[in-house]
């Protein structure tokens, strides 16, 4: 395979991308990560994270805190109909702890513990703190300071201004988003104006969007084809874990003459490390580069109408060129990227539709990734016999490609503690497009879970 | 009670004028209506709800709410705020609904829904009032969210309901593609609160009763059980009403986006 071509593999998701893109990856099994200092910052966030773990569990009783303890039990099966063999099989639990210590501050910790069968003989056991972290609070502000999710934007599925923390993207855009969100080590200040807010992120722990490893059943394409290229390969440390490589950004939120809206600023590294040509070896170099983004998100409601919408400017991301004259095969680029959201709401009738749109600024016909991107969403989701029966139908098209995904899931509340799920999702579009890809993928599912 | 009586005095059609009821009972409901929607319901409230789902095989859901309310007395516009967080099945724990109602009738209530599994507050259209209150028998018209100027009323006449002289009051929505043909209200005649109301479906077949008990605090009645039976479907809900507080100073900023997503 010539690096052009291979440079195109790796640009496939990056042109139909969903998720600002999809090719970041650790490379599993590919070269040996090399994290210098990272281990021993991050070492420290953990041993802080015990810290605030003892608190929780002995704090509470001296200072007669009030705690809240809760959870679920999720199995989770999907079984892959072409290939007539199971794709996935999961089972988790989930563990949260929410301890008041007084008016001003509380602590909270998620713990997750998984066992899941990717392969047939890939079995995977871990247990994860996806979340620990302490408010602190006063009448005008809120700090909190730890291991967190921070959500922006309207839309929903798809991502514009939702870039704060990085995703897990190893069932592909199948798993639920508070499954899939990768938490980070940060501190957030919410500070009151009125009844507006403004909120600044300073995150010194950089995470890449988290692919899936060599040969599980949503590797993307074109990891394939560089895990077989026979080229030099060499990838750059991640960003170490100091100040000046911290991502920061705000945001600001009112609400004036009914309209909900939000100015955001983020600068941040790329969630997906980029891929340069090295011209002394002829081989290929995986990168890490900052780009900020400004924008902004709107939503009111008319009647039984929602409407809803993000802008987003993306300033000097870097986008992979054919042209043979390009040292290192990418230029950079500005985009604007756009999104646009209805949702109707009849009864127990929920009808949602959504536009998405991106475009590469100043574009450059050697630029190997479309100049715009349309993506559409449809949902219609509606409850029955008392909101037990929950019935769920949603479709993703792409444009540019003509490929899509449905998915069809129905959950049936059994008692209150007890939900049983089943559905399917199929895949559809060209080989190489970011849906289509997986169009050998299509599966049913069931999914049972306890909450507690 | 010498000035409910007198009040009531030009409220009730005289017998003398029952050929005239057509024209007299239309305004004479009306006023008993506005009466019963006017009551002083204090400055603000906060209480505990427990809502029973049982469906007509005799099973049991539990849903718990806490709810915070406040009359905003006409500031900026705003006739009243209230917030509501989902406490109960754990599996919605942290769910948060915050309302703001416009002294302006013809606009709509401002709404948002913060879902924890999101991490996301979302606005979301007011105006379907037929929507189920938490997959209970009411839906959000039911919970008190209707503008009285939305339907007509016709005083049927006098009953006694346990023990307490009673008006009773149809209720007829003007649009006529309203989710019921009519309702007919029990309304007390001295306190002018409601014990029971009865519900007809489009086609006018009866669909669900509501049954209300009240207490007296500070001189406001508040409810503090209210039980639904649908008919048609056999489901019933029960919700009980505790751990009141009563013109306790909550504050404004209780009813703010933020206090959604604190869950306190």
């Amino acid at each position: 395979m010539n690096l052009l071509l291979l440079t195109r593999q790796l640009n496939i998701c990056h042109t139909r991308r969903f998720l600002s893109g999809i090719h970041a990856n650790r490379l599993s099994g590919f070269l040996p990560k090399q994290r210098g200092n990272n281990n021993f910052i991050r070492s420290a966030f953990k041993v802080a994270g015990l810290i605030v773990l003892v608190v929780f569990l002995f704090v509470p009783s001296v200072a007669r805190a009030e705690t809240e303890i809760f959870g679920r039990l999720k199995l989770e099966g999907a079984y892959e109909t072409k290939a007539d063999k199971m794709q996935k099989s999961e089972q988790s639990i989930d563990l949260e702890i929410k301890s008041y210590l007084g008016e001003n501050i509380s602590l909270k910790a998620l713990f997750r513990g998984i066992y899941e069968t990717r392969l047939e003989e890939d079995i995977l056991s871990e247990g994860e703190v996806r979340e620990l972290y302490a408010d602190i609070s006063g009448e005008r502000y809120k700090l909190r300071l730890g291991r967190q999710q921070v959500v922006w934007g309207k839309t929903d599925g798809l991502r514009l201004l939702d870039l704060v923390n990085p995703q897990d993207l190893r069932e592909f855009i199948l798993d639920d988003f508070i499954d899939s969100r990768v938490p980070l080590w940060m501190a957030r200040g919410d500070i009151y104006v009125g009844d507006d807010t403004l909120q600044l992120l300073l995150i010194p722990d950089y995470k890449p969007n988290d692919i899936a490893d060599s040969g599980d059943r949503f590797e993307p394409v074109f990891l394939q084809a560089m895990r077989a290229a026979p080229i030099p390969y060499d990838e750059e440390d991640e960003p170490g874990v100091r100040l000046e490589n911290s991502e920061y950004g705000f945001r600001y939120n009112g609400f004036v003459g009914g309209w909900d809206y939000s100015l955001n600023y983020f600068n941040s590294w790329d969630d997906n490390p980029l891929y340069f040509k090295d011209p002394a070896t002829g081989g290929i170099e995986r990168r890490y580069r900052r780009y900020s983004m400004a924008g902004g998100s709107f939503s009111n409601a008319f009647g039984s109408l929602v409407v809803r919408g993000e802008l987003a400017y993306n300033g000097g991301r870097y986008f992979s060129t054919a042209d043979p004259l390009d040292s290192d095969g990418l230029v950079r680029k500005d985009e604007a990227k756009g999104a646009l959201g209805l949702d109707y709401t009849v009864g127990d009738w929920l009808i949602s539709g959504q536009i998405f749109e991106s475009c590469i600024l100043d574009y450059d016909d050697e630029i190997v990734f479309d100049e715009s991107t349309t993506n559409i969403s449809f949902l219609v989701n509606v409850k029955f016999l008392n909101e037990t029966l929950d019935v769920k139908l949603l479709n993703i098209y792409g444009v540019n490609d003509s490929d899509g995904m449905n998915r069809l899931s129905l959950t049936y509340a059994v008692t209150d503690a007890w939900k049983l799920m089943a559905g399917g999702t199929v895949f559809s579009g060209p080989a190489d497009s970011f849906m289509g890809q997986f169009d050998d993928a299509d599966r049913v599912e069931m999914e049972l879970t306890y909450s507690y | 009670m010498k000035k409910i009586l007198i009040i009531m005095l030009f409220l009730v059609p005289f017998p003398a004028m029952a050929d005239h009821a057509a024209a007299v009972a239309a305004p004479a409901a009306l006023g008993i209506v506005k009466k019963w929607d006017g009551r002083d319901k204090g400055k603000d409230l906060v209480s505990k709800s427990t809502f029973t789902l049982i469906n007509k095989r005799g099973q049991e859901r539990v849903r718990k709410t806490r709810r915070y309310w406040i009359d905003m007395e006409g500031k900026n516009g705003l006739d009243e705020k209230s917030i509501i967080f989902f406490d109960e099945p754990s599996d919605v724990k942290g769910t948060s609904l915050l309302n703001w109602s416009y002294e302006d009738a013809e606009k709509d209530d401002d709404q948002w829904l913060y879902l924890p599994a999101l991490r996301k507050i979302k606005r979301i259209a007011s105006s379907d009032k037929e929507k189920s209150f938490m997959g209970s028998d009411l839906t959000f018209d039911d919970m008190g969210d209707r503008n009285i100027m939305e339907d007509e009323y016709k005083l049927l006449g006098e009953e006694n309901f346990n023990g307490h002289g009673c008006f009773v009051v149809e209720m007829t929505p003007k649009d006529k593609k309203y989710m019921y043909s009519r309702k007919v209200k029990w309304i007390d005649a001295a306190q002018f609160i409601d014990y029971k109301t009865e519900f007809y479906d489009r086609k006018g077949r009866f669909l669900k009763r509501q049954l209300i008990e009240w207490k007296q605090i500070d001189n406001v009645w508040v409810i503090t059980r209210m039980s639904v039976k649908n008919d048609q479907t056999g489901h019933s809900t029960v919700i009980e009403i505790g751990d009141i507080s009563l013109n306790g100073g909550v504050k404004e900023s209780q009813f703010t986006k933020r206090k959604m997503e604190s869950g306190r």
